[in-house]
């Protein structure tokens, strides 16, 4: 009774799982095959209420969220300055995805999870490590990547313009 | 304010036990495979033997599941392995004992070939009258000799245990893609996980590198040796060559121990000059070919140790651990060394 009780639970949460990397942009174009090969590479942390998840400019890689939430903030963490929230991301979404490609990607923002989180990360060597045994794979990822850089650009030359125009 | 200044030194606190933790299980680990009697060469061997497969058994995941790729690579290579030990063991085990018994004659022969040449010095300078080369010559040359040919056997039916166990390690370590240490994962505290990644992935290609590098050097320098005195019609080639490929495994050192047979087969025997000149050409050759071509190409972005460095490092392994010592020492603080400046390197970024 209650091992049907633990699988059934169990099963949920890694159903929930898959959902959350099935939703994630990054991964989207990946077959069968590939995303049980990602999962097996992906790594389960978990963080205390108000623990850093990564510092500014020394993040190596993306998380997704599993359980509980976390702050995007702008600042330096544990400074006496207060930090401006930038975003609060809660379960399914993602963060961090840029530091897949460039270290210093985010140089004033910090990731702080609040209350207790159960994340999933996926670091550069992880994607290194596809790269060099499943090209194709690894082509798809980045290739999502360069897509999520080029909307920002979009955007960010559009405030821009904006900001010129109204001047 | 107070409260989320609390919850930063109970974080601190929880970071700094988690270390410590992770330490201590890192630690024990790497203490038990220094306790545990011959599991550290088991696991060496094993390491060396899933580096090398490694890289064919990715190359076939392309098409076919890894499940079934690493034991088709593994089994095909162990398979071919044991054919080929199974087809050239009587004759080199032959050959070895041809040499084992013949090795006092040569001896013989050496010394009296000192001694005229001592006689020489003799008659030139009066000062080394009272010490017999030849016979201490002859004496650290013999018991040298003799040391090798006895102990190599031995250590081999000892160390059979070691090469059963050893495939049996590297086929897991295998089978889960970066090695066993990443089950070490979970516990690697927050705050550096994502440093201790990035380090692990580093060191490990690094060694990979250097260990496939070596190995294919060695291959190749005892392929040229062998090759050569095969087609210079000299004795022992095969066993010869191999001894010539493992000793190269050791620099500086290595090449010299590896030609000291040949040159004593070749002084003792009835050899003309122009033949041993050739022998020795043929080593002079390969190791022209080894550091002008294999090590810039197979080994270029590996740090060289400096040649003190070696001499001392190869003493201290033959006192810990005899032949098999002198031979994994150098490739062990190499892989040290790989490993320190890959963690210097990344701390330096990273302040």
């Amino acid at each position: 009774m209650l091992e049907v009780f633990f699988e059934n639970f169990f099963k949920k949460e890694k159903e929930g799982e898959l959902k959350f990397i099935q939703n994630c942009p990054l991964f989207s174009d990946l077959t069968n095959k590939e995303m049980s090969f990602l999962r097996s590479l992906l790594h389960h942390r978990i963080y205390a209420d108000g623990e850093i998840v990564f510092k500014p400019s020394s993040g190596t890689g993306m998380y997704i969220i599993l359980k509980g939430r976390v702050n995007i903030l702008q600042g330096q963490p544990n400074s006496q300055e207060e930090s401006s929230l930038i975003s609060a991301l809660k379960e399914g979404h993602f963060f961090g995805e840029l530091s897949l490609v460039h270290k210093k990607a985010y140089q004033s923002m910090f990731a702080q999870s609040a209350g207790d989180s159960k994340l999933l990360g996926f670091f550069q060597p992880d994607l290194q490590l596809i790269l060099e045994n499943y090209p194709k794979m690894g082509i798809k990822i980045l290739t999502k990547i360069s897509e999520i850089l080029s909307s920002r650009l979009q955007k960010a030359e559009q405030k821009i313009l904006q900001a010129h125009s109204s001047k | 304010m107070t409260s989320s200044l609390e919850k930063q030194k109970r974080i601190k606190r929880l970071n700094f036990f988690r270390l410590i933790f992770f330490l201590i299980i890192f630690s024990l680990l790497l203490a038990s495979l220094f306790i545990i009697k011959g599991l550290f060469i088991t696991l060496l061997l094993a390491f060396v033997l899933s580096f090398v497969l490694l890289p064919p058994a990715n190359f076939l995941s392309l098409w076919i599941p890894r499940a079934y790729a690493v034991p088709i690579v593994f089994f095909s290579f162990l398979g071919s392995l044991g054919a080929l030990l199974f087809w050239s063991l009587p004759f080199l085990s032959k050959q070895f004992n041809k040499l084992q018994e013949e090795f006092p004659k040569y001896i013989d022969q050496i010394s009296v070939l000192i001694n005229n040449w001592q006689d020489h010095l003799e008659s030139n300078f009066i000062f080394v009258k009272d010490f017999n080369l030849s016979d201490k010559f002859t004496q650290i040359l013999s018991s040298f000799g003799n040391a090798f040919l006895e102990d190599l056997p031995s250590t081999l039916t000892q160390s059979f245990t070691i090469l059963l166990l050893a495939p049996f390690f590297a086929f897991f370590m295998m089978k889960s893609r970066l090695g066993l240490t990443r089950s070490l994962y979970p516990l690697v505290p927050n705050h550096v996980f994502e440093m201790f990644l990035s380090l692990h992935y580093k060191i490990n290609k690094q060694i990979g590198v250097f260990i496939r590098g070596r190995i294919l050097e060695a291959f190749i320098v005892g392929l040229i040796v062998g090759a050569g005195l095969i087609l210079l019609k000299f004795p022992f080639a095969i066993l010869l060559g191999i001894f010539a490929s493992l000793t190269n495994l050791v620099p500086y050192i290595g090449p010299i121990i590896g030609s000291i047979p040949v040159l004593l087969v070749a002084l003792a025997g009835d050899y003309e000059t122009g033949q041993i000149l050739l022998v020795m050409g043929l080593f002079f050759f390969t190791q022209v070919i080894d550091s002008m071509v294999l090590v810039p190409i197979l080994l270029a972005r590996i740090v060289n140790l400096h040649p003190l460095t070696v001499v001392v490092i190869i003493i201290a392994g033959a006192q810990f651990m005899g032949i098999i010592g002198m031979i994994i020492s150098i490739p062990l603080v190499n892989a040290l060394k790989v490993s320190v400046m890959a963690v210097y390197q990344h701390i330096s970024d990273n302040i």
